[in-house]
């Protein structure tokens, strides 16, 4: 039941429709069909047994005086009259006889000689005294009537009728039917397939457009086919056009917020270095004036000139750092050591807010078949996550290393343990949710790109209090090239 | 063998003639004296049954020739018609030649038909057609078919014909029964109702051409010997009646007039012509001869 449950479901509306239609047309017919052909078989046998009781009438009045006297001749006579008279009723023969059972006469002798006597059947069909016994299977129907004079039984008229005529009657109304009705399913199913696909037509144009927008490509429905179209589908269709419209006004506002998000980050990131780069700037500044004012005594000058070389190589890690971190290049780099080398001047300024002391430990070789960008990001994240969530004053830890085939950063801050919420952005990065609103962005795209590279991210808060984040990573060349 | 002159009258005919002699006195002597009285013409199933036309042209017949209304009276037996012709309710009747033999005291001859030039006719007869019989020794047991008690040609000369090999009908055949009509006895062996039946030749012959269909699902197994076809006879007492002249003449020159042609052309005859009672004697040998057989 299930599997024709759902084998039903495969088949198209449109030809479901004709075939239900077929059905319950077919249904109806048999039933119709069944109604009529019993409701005429009703009809034909009372009007048989009414036809055959005048026509018995008729007889047994004929052949009475033949009976009464035994006249062979003047009831054979009266019965070919009768046969002739009484043609409607279409009597193969017809036999008057005796009280004793045998025959006076019959109108078809040679069957019914005089004196004779009947058949087993036939003596058994006149015993029962039926008035009307009918036997559709052979199409004949047969008549009894004792024929009594006085109160006496003179003797028995036995009838043989030929119904085949109303048999056939009957199978031409049943033909006649089958006819009409196979002609109905078909006209039925035909207009139904024309009704169904006229119905389902405006479905189509919704089911194009959704598929145009699982291919990117959403467009309203036109006015003209709304106004063409009936009641429910103009509502269909309206709600549609509301659900695009709706859809394409979130895409335009998640653009728009991407937008503000970049300029935001662009802002951050320009603020931030304008921050890295202002402070050794002072003292070039104070440098340019030692200079301009002592440049020409020669310690002075050895100096400053340092202090400007340093103050510039400190500008030049700043700009280095961003340039490798925010460059987009579309050809994946392996990760040298000197990859995370710089990151603590991108983190430079948190740890300078916060008077952090940073303790580094990279035991990474010079290059390692893993992808670099993804590594720094993932890096980048964890150190100013903990940067962040470290107090003022606080330690932080940053460790790297290659051990049996696996990258291993381990990153720990003091403070607080971890909040719920860092927790969640970790695991909706792993499982490729959507990033969650507010905090733990950082955390997110850690946790995402470390599912990428079949990495495993792990947040826990150590007894000795703080935050501790563990990432690790199989290093292999396939893991590269499924990054690529 | 006594012929018809010779037979004494039996007590049942003796009293008819009592009967016959009153109603004779009292109806038809007055009647006939008026020139204009109608004439009852009886007319028995010796000829076809129910031929209406034949009728209506009878009757137009006699009444031209005879000048007087003429009624035809037909009954279903022999028997009736003679009782009326005896009783004098009737003028004059075409009756059969047993009945006329059987009262040839009280009757007498008018005219007797003429059939292929002479007076004479036979009784056939017949089975079914397809029926392998040739002598009818082969009968017994049949169910047969008489054509009236009365009936020379259908009863008479069948049963004269057992009695002459010590049989009698009820003892040779299984069942017999009479179909009061000699078309009809056509019609019983042609359905297969009766095995055999006998009947007068002269009408199998007329059937044989009017309906052929009919007569041909039989066919003649025996022709019996020429006999005195049935005639047109009256009462004795009539003899000088004027009516009887008159249907004497109107018979006998029927073929003189257009009628008298088209009516003897439906008959089948050549006319009608006065013959002696001596016509009728081997019929009366066949009579005496089963009376003989069964007293």
């Amino acid at each position: 039941m299930r599997r024709l449950r759902r084998l039903w479901s495969r088949i198209p509306l449109t030809v479901q429709a004709p075939l239900l239609a077929a059905l319950l047309t077919v249904i109806f017919a048999v039933a119709i069909s069944q109604v009529v052909l019993s409701r005429l078989a009703r009809e034909q046998t009372l009007a048989l047994r009414n036809l055959s009781s005048a026509f018995m009438d008729g007889l047994t009045t004929a052949v009475t005086p033949g009976l009464l006297t035994q006249d062979v001749w003047e009831t054979f006579d009266s019965l070919d009259r009768a046969r002739q008279q009484y043609g409607a009723v279409n009597a193969r023969y017809m036999v008057v006889l005796l009280p004793d059972g045998r025959v006076l006469a019959g109108s078809a002798p040679d069957r019914f000689p005089v004196r004779s006597l009947l058949g087993e059947d036939l003596q058994e069909l006149v015993a029962q005294g039926k008035p009307l016994v009918i036997d559709e299977t052979v199409g004949k129907a047969w008549l009894v009537r004792g024929v009594e004079q006085e109160g006496f039984r003179i003797g028995t008229v036995l009838a043989e009728l030929d119904i085949s005529g109303l048999l056939a009657v009957r199978r031409e109304i049943l033909w006649t039917l089958i006819a009409v009705n196979c002609g109905l399913t078909v006209l039925f199913s035909f207009a139904s397939y024309y009704l169904v696909q006229r119905l389902v037509r405006p479905l189509s144009i919704v089911q194009r457009r959704l598929a145009d927008a699982s291919e990117g490509r959403l467009e309203l429905i036109d006015a003209t086919t709304i106004a063409g179209s009936s009641p429910e589908y103009r509502r269909l269709f309206k709600q549609f056009n509301r659900m695009v419209e709706a859809h394409i006004d979130r895409e335009v506002l998640a653009a728009e917020l991407a937008n503000q998000e970049q300029l935001a980050m662009l802002g951050r990131l320009a603020s931030g270095m304008a921050h890295e780069v202002n402070n050794p700037l002072g003292g070039l500044m104070n440098a340019v004036d030692t200079m301009d004012v002592h440049g020409d005594n020669q310690d002075v000058r050895q100096r400053t000139i340092d202090l400007l070389r340093r103050g510039l190589a400190g500008i030049q890690h700043v700009v280095r750092a961003a340039l490798v971190t925010y460059k987009t290049s579309h050809k994946t780099r392996l990760l040298t050591r000197l990859d995370l080398e710089d990151l603590p001047f991108l983190i430079q300024h948190e740890v300078g807010m916060k008077h952090l002391a940073l303790s580094w430990r990279n035991n990474l070789p010079d290059e390692i078949s893993i992808d670099a960008s993804s590594i720094r990001q993932i890096a980048l994240n964890l150190l100013l996550n903990a940067c962040a969530a470290s107090p003022e004053r606080g330690n932080v830890h940053f460790s790297a290393s290659l051990e049996g085939g696996m990258l291993s950063l381990t990153v720990a801050n003091e403070g607080p343990e971890l909040p719920e919420a860092a927790l969640m952005a970790v695991r909706a990065g792993a499982a490729g949710d959507a990033a969650p609103s507010g905090h733990g962005l950082g955390l997110w795209t850690a946790s995402r790109l470390a599912a990428k590279l079949n990495g495993d991210l792990k947040l826990r808060s150590p007894a000795s209090g703080g935050a501790l984040a563990e990432f690790s990573a199989p290093v292999t060349k396939e893991i590269l090239d499924a990054v690529a | 063998m006594r012929g018809p002159g010779k037979m004494k009258p039996s007590g049942r005919i003796s009293r008819r003639s009592a009967l016959a002699g009153i109603a004779a006195a009292v109806l038809v002597r007055p009647g006939s004296a008026r020139a204009d009285a109608p004439l009852s013409f009886g007319l028995t199933p010796v000829l076809l049954d129910s031929d209406i036309a034949l009728l209506d042209l009878m009757q137009a017949y006699l009444q031209e020739a005879l000048g007087r209304p003429v009624s035809l009276v037909k009954r279903r037996t022999y028997q009736e018609i003679t009782a009326l012709l005896l009783t004098g309710e009737l003028d004059a009747a075409w009756i059969c030649g047993f009945p006329f033999i059987q009262h040839w005291d009280r009757l007498s001859l008018i005219s007797v038909p003429l059939y292929h030039g002479k007076p004479l006719y036979q009784s056939y007869i017949i089975v079914p057609k397809d029926r392998s019989v040739t002598d009818w020794h082969d009968l017994r047991g049949d169910v047969h078919a008489f054509s009236d008690p009365d009936s020379n040609s259908g009863h008479l000369v069948t049963w004269a014909l057992l009695a002459g090999a010590q049989e009698t009908p009820q003892g040779f055949f299984r069942q017999t029964f009479y179909t009061y009509g000699h078309r009809n006895v056509v019609r019983a062996v042609a359905s297969g109702l009766a095995q055999s039946g006998s009947v007068d030749g002269y009408v199998w012959d007329v059937i044989s051409h009017r309906d052929p269909q009919l007569a041909s699902q039989t066919k003649v197994l025996r022709r019996s010997e020429w006999l005195g076809f049935p005639p047109v006879a009256h009462l004795k007492t009539d003899r000088d009646s004027a009516k009887i002249a008159q249907l004497a003449t109107a018979l006998q020159s029927a073929a003189t007039s257009e009628k008298g042609r088209a009516l003897l052309a439906m008959l089948e005859l050549d006319g009608f012509a006065p013959e002696p009672a001596s016509l009728f004697d081997p019929i009366a040998a066949k009579y005496a001869l089963v009376k003989s057989r069964e007293g």
